[in-house]
């Protein structure tokens, strides 16, 4: 399932999947996988997302439906 | 053996010598650039698709030991191909399934690493592998020695063939990744 939340918030704050990517630690891959719902990303690399997109855990990652 | 095939050789053996030269500063190049940026390993996806990557290969590399035990219990195959050739060709069939699955995976580069940096690796292996094979059959006229089908240069067309196909999926991927930045960029 894509993680529109996600890709919304990082749009919010203008940034690409490049500079996310490189503020968590990881591959631009990874973060498009991420997006797409093609991966699953640990508990460690949430919150080093939503720290730097200034989000909780609940909002990036919690399903409400 | 004629004037024409010396020169042939002559040129190819300057290509080697360059084609080597270049594989050697590459590959310090890369390792130097490991050493600078210890702190970009894979991550986590990364090293998650190359566990699969290994076990996959591994259980090809086992595929092929057990086709390469019914090969070699057969006694056209005994006659015409050399153990070595078998061996290092089932090698190469983990290597290369290996490589596939983690540059279409995109886990093949650590991060900051340029894909081009192993790309011109890639081909300056195929080419250095392709010298011999051209140089033998300017030389004798066929990649067989005595109707049988050794190292060099069986092996070498072999290994040319493994590392073209790995710079052509390199390509492609450098190709998609670089349409898929540029959709994200203007989305």
């Amino acid at each position: 399932m894509k993680n529109l939340k996600l890709k919304a918030a990082r749009a919010a704050m203008d940034l690409s999947q490049e500079q996310l990517a490189d503020r968590c630690n990881v591959s631009r891959q990874t973060i498009s996988a991420i997006e797409k719902g093609d991966y699953n990303p640990t508990i460690n690399l949430c919150i080093a997302i939503c720290k730097v997109l200034g989000k909780t855990l609940d909002e990036l990652f919690w399903d409400n439906e | 053996m004629s004037p024409a095939s010396i020169m042939v050789l002559a040129i190819l053996g300057l290509l080697c010598a360059a084609i080597f030269l270049v594989l050697i500063s590459r590959s310090v190049a890369i390792l130097w650039a490991d050493r600078r940026q210890a702190k970009d390993e894979f991550d986590e996806r990364q090293l998650r698709v190359r566990a699969d990557a290994y076990r996959i290969g591994f259980m090809c590399m086992l595929g092929s030991v057990i086709a390469m035990m019914v090969l070699f219990s057969w006694q056209p195959w005994v006659d015409r191909v050399d153990t070595m050739v078998t061996l290092v060709g089932t090698v190469m069939i983990a290597f290369l399934v290996f490589a596939i699955y983690c540059i279409t995976h995109d886990a093949f580069l650590r991060r900051n690493e340029r894909a081009s940096s192993y790309l011109t690796l890639s081909i300056a292996a195929m080419l250095c592998n392709l010298a011999v094979v051209i140089r033998d059959l300017v030389e004798k006229g066929t990649l067989f020695v005595d109707g049988k089908a050794t190292m060099t240069p069986f092996g070498n067309a072999m290994m040319a063939a493994v590392f073209f196909v790995v710079s052509i999926v390199l390509v492609i991927k450098i190709i998609v990744n670089r349409k898929e930045e540029d959709d994200d960029e203007e989305s």
